[in-house]
């Protein structure tokens, strides 16, 4: 993973400290709410409903275990013994208090993090594929671009007053895990015949109050020119996006309403005049940051050994087995898996990780793994590098730190956005939902032979949770004060990224299980063979499970 | 006379801003930053005062700043909400597409917070209210970390 230099560290010293300076002069009452609001926010500080929600920033999901280990110190020492795994892959704390966040803003610049641009009008953390450079259908590691584009991006001056948010994701493999199509700008690394590498540049994707699914601005931009293409994209949605009302001000909206190609023809137009300005990426920069994120030093493993190894503890251990088929991964190098540490265990709110547990998989994470620990955008964490021989030891430990729910991809692998229990602009909680629904699937082998499915929980239509993107989607809506549930079903992320659509009206709280085993029932009567929900759904349409929530398809 | 921030140091300023366009360009006293559309008359260029600066808003399209808009010795961008970023965009575009060399001011209704990042998209001076914590100012235009790229 990418490690500050000195120059790194100076920048963030400096940021840190201009920021405890303006901290105190808003505690001196010497600037307005109004004015500290857009600083706090770059700090990425919340108001929230029972303190400052300090979000802090993982840079596309990479962290070291002694970062894990300092984000337990501020969780045991300044939080209520946990923080949260958010879906851009970002760590949040809830209950640090607003005199507390100076030394918790020290304690992260210990081990080289922040929370800098995690919120506001500004160009948000960078997010990538969970398991890039492990992945075996990977054609380019995408981390170096995300390194290059952070670096571009912490403290750029012409965007740091958006017209809203903007958030860039990146992937260099065949399957899209990063989401491409759902952030303002999307880029998938690429190995040109000719003009060697490069990106396909998707613009305008977006969740929220309006769903659009990104679209292609460009097929291919060389490597030299990207920043140079960036700062075009964004001038041009800086100058023209729309600043009269925040719920059109994203840049699907401008592109929606402009179109792609007068988008593109702009962006063009001012692609002539950044080209001068921004100096072209060299080789060498990019080759520089690359040597951060070199193969860590595998070793030559027989896997025919390891398998046999594994057959062997699979025949004697179920619970393994399901772990192993659920929760690890195939991996670029034989002999060695990835693994997901599953944060949906149904004692805990999904994506919430404590104390006790952060220690011990920064320990795991030094014992299996080189040391390195990814968060997901699923809200889930992994470790990438894990020898296959291992597997077993490293299950076990998870068990004892109930890390190991053997659930990953099913209805139990919740996302689910924190909800009115901490957030203020929820409509509904989200939680208590999730923990519903995995009470009322606590039958495992129901769970799995429901199969691989997306559920997605939002406590209102900022969407946090992604459940656009779900095949089951969960939306909380308030109807005279009430809390009800919106479902939209279909969804999907990745190459074919699609929107869910909306099932009918919307249910009551304590409705929502019934109707989701409605749901469920509808998919398994009808499927054909292994037909994941998905593919059900896309065969026989939504009426039959308009009927089976409804009683009637209209 | 008001202060304002010029190449980092805090000094009188001169020029008094003009919100109404004079019929007469010549009636423009000397280091007047005049509205652009007090100055759009081509039939009474040039100018017969050396001293005379142009202010536009934000939302300003660089087609309406023309060479003879270029040629003046001051542009004022001036800013009417803080959050409004186009202001930025709009002085990386004057001093680096319109490669305008002159002083490049910004007014209004700025943050001291923001200063930083104004002089990073070309602008050099800063016209600053009397009631400033100048002392901030300051201190923000010193410590800002400066960007590789």
């Amino acid at each position: 993973m990418y490690h500050y230099n000195e120059n790194d560290r100076a920048d963030l010293q400096a940021r840190r400290q201009i920021f405890q300076h303006q901290l105190q002069r808003y505690l001196d009452g010497k600037i307005s709410d109004e004015e500290f609001r857009p600083i706090r926010l770059r700090q990425g500080l919340y108001l929230q409903r029972h303190a400052p929600m300090l979000r802090v920033a993982v840079p596309y999901g990479m962290l070291s275990s002694s970062q894990l280990r300092a984000l337990a110190r501020i969780a045991r020492q300044f939080d209520q013994g946990f923080c949260h795994i958010s879906t851009r892959q970002n760590v949040q704390f809830n209950w640090i208090a607003m005199e507390d966040i100076a030394e918790v803003l020290g304690m992260l610049a210990e081990v080289d993090m922040h929370s800098v641009q995690t919120s506001g009008d500004c160009i948000r953390n960078i997010t990538s594929d969970a398991f890039a450079g492990v992945a075996q259908d990977e054609l380019i590691d995408p981390r170096p671009y995300c390194e290059l584009i952070r670096q571009w991006s912490i403290g750029h001056p012409e965007f740091a007053y958006l017209p809203r948010k903007f958030k860039i994701a990146i992937t260099g493999a065949k399957t899209d895990r990063a989401m491409l199509q759902a952030h303002d700008i999307g880029l998938r690394v690429q190995q040109h015949s000719q003009l060697g590498k490069g990106f396909e540049v998707i613009v305008g994707g977006g969740l929220g109050r309006t769903p659009v699914i990104g679209s292609t601005l460009a097929l291919f931009v060389p490597e030299r020119e990207i920043l140079a293409y960036l700062t075009a994209i964004i001038r041009v949605y800086n100058l023209h996006g729309r600043r009269d009302n925040k719920y059109k001000a994203r840049i699907k909206i401008l592109v929606k309403s402009i179109g792609i190609q007068a988008f593109k023809k702009q962006v063009d137009e001012e692609f002539k005049h950044t080209q001068e300005e921004v100096s072209f990426l060299s080789p060498s920069r990019i080759d520089s940051i690359a040597t951060h994120f070199l193969p860590p030093p595998y070793e030559q493993l027989d896997s025919s050994y390891a398998d046999l190894f594994l057959i062997t503890l699979k025949r004697k251990n179920p619970s393994f087995s399901r772990w192993l088929k659920q929760n690890t991964h195939v991996h670029k190098i034989g002999g060695y898996r990835s693994v997901t540490l599953s944060l949906k265990s149904p004692n805990n709110a999904p994506g919430d990780v404590s104390t006790d547990q952060l220690l011990a998989i920064a320990t795991l994470a030094d014992q299996y793994s080189f040391g390195v620990v990814r968060s997901t955008h699923e809200q889930n964490l992994v470790l990438a590098d894990v020898r296959e021989t291992d597997l077993y030891a490293l299950w076990k430990h998870l068990i004892q730190k109930d890390l190991a729910a053997p659930t990953i991809g099913t209805i139990h692998d919740i996302i689910c956005c924190p909800g009115l229990d901490y957030c203020s602009l929820a409509n509904t909680q989200s939680i208590p939902l999730a923990q519903a629904i995995q009470t009322r699937f606590e039958n495992l082998d129901y769970v799995y032979d429901i199969g691989d499915l997306s559920f997605n929980i939002s406590g209102c239509m900022n969407a946090c949770a992604h459940h656009h993107l779900a095949n089951i989607g969960i939306l909380g809506v308030l109807k005279k004060g009430a809390p009800y549930f919106q479902i939209t079903l279909g969804g999907r992320k990745g190459n074919e990224s699609t929107l869910g659509k909306i099932l009918g009206p919307s249910v009551a709280e304590h409705d929502v299980p019934n109707a989701i085993e409605n749901i469920i029932q509808t998919y398994l009567s009808r499927r054909q063979e292994d037909e994941r929900f998905i593919d059900t759904y896309l065969r026989v349409g939504i009426n039959p499970f308009k009927e089976a929530v409804y009683g009637h398809a209209n | 006379m008001a202060m304002q921030i010029k190449q980092g140091m805090l000094i009188k300023d001169p020029w008094l801003k003009v919100n109404q366009p004079a019929d007469k360009y010549r009636d423009y006293p000397w280091f007047s930053i005049v509205p652009l559309n007090g100055l759009h008359d081509k039939s009474q260029w040039p100018l017969p005062q050396t001293w005379i600066g142009a202010w536009f808003g934000v939302g300003t399209e660089l087609q309406q700043i023309t060479e003879l808009i270029l040629s003046l010795p001051l542009l004022n961008i001036h800013v009417d909400s803080f959050a409004d970023g186009r202001a930025f965009s709009l002085a990386k575009q004057l001093s680096t597409a319109l490669g305008y060399k002159g002083e490049l001011r910004v007014s209004g209704n700025f943050l001291l917070d923001q200063m930083a990042q104004f002089k990073e998209c070309g602008v050099t001076s800063f016209s600053l209210r009397d009631d400033s914590d100048f002392d901030h100012a300051m201190y923000i235009l010193e410590h800002s970390p400066k960007r590789e790229f």
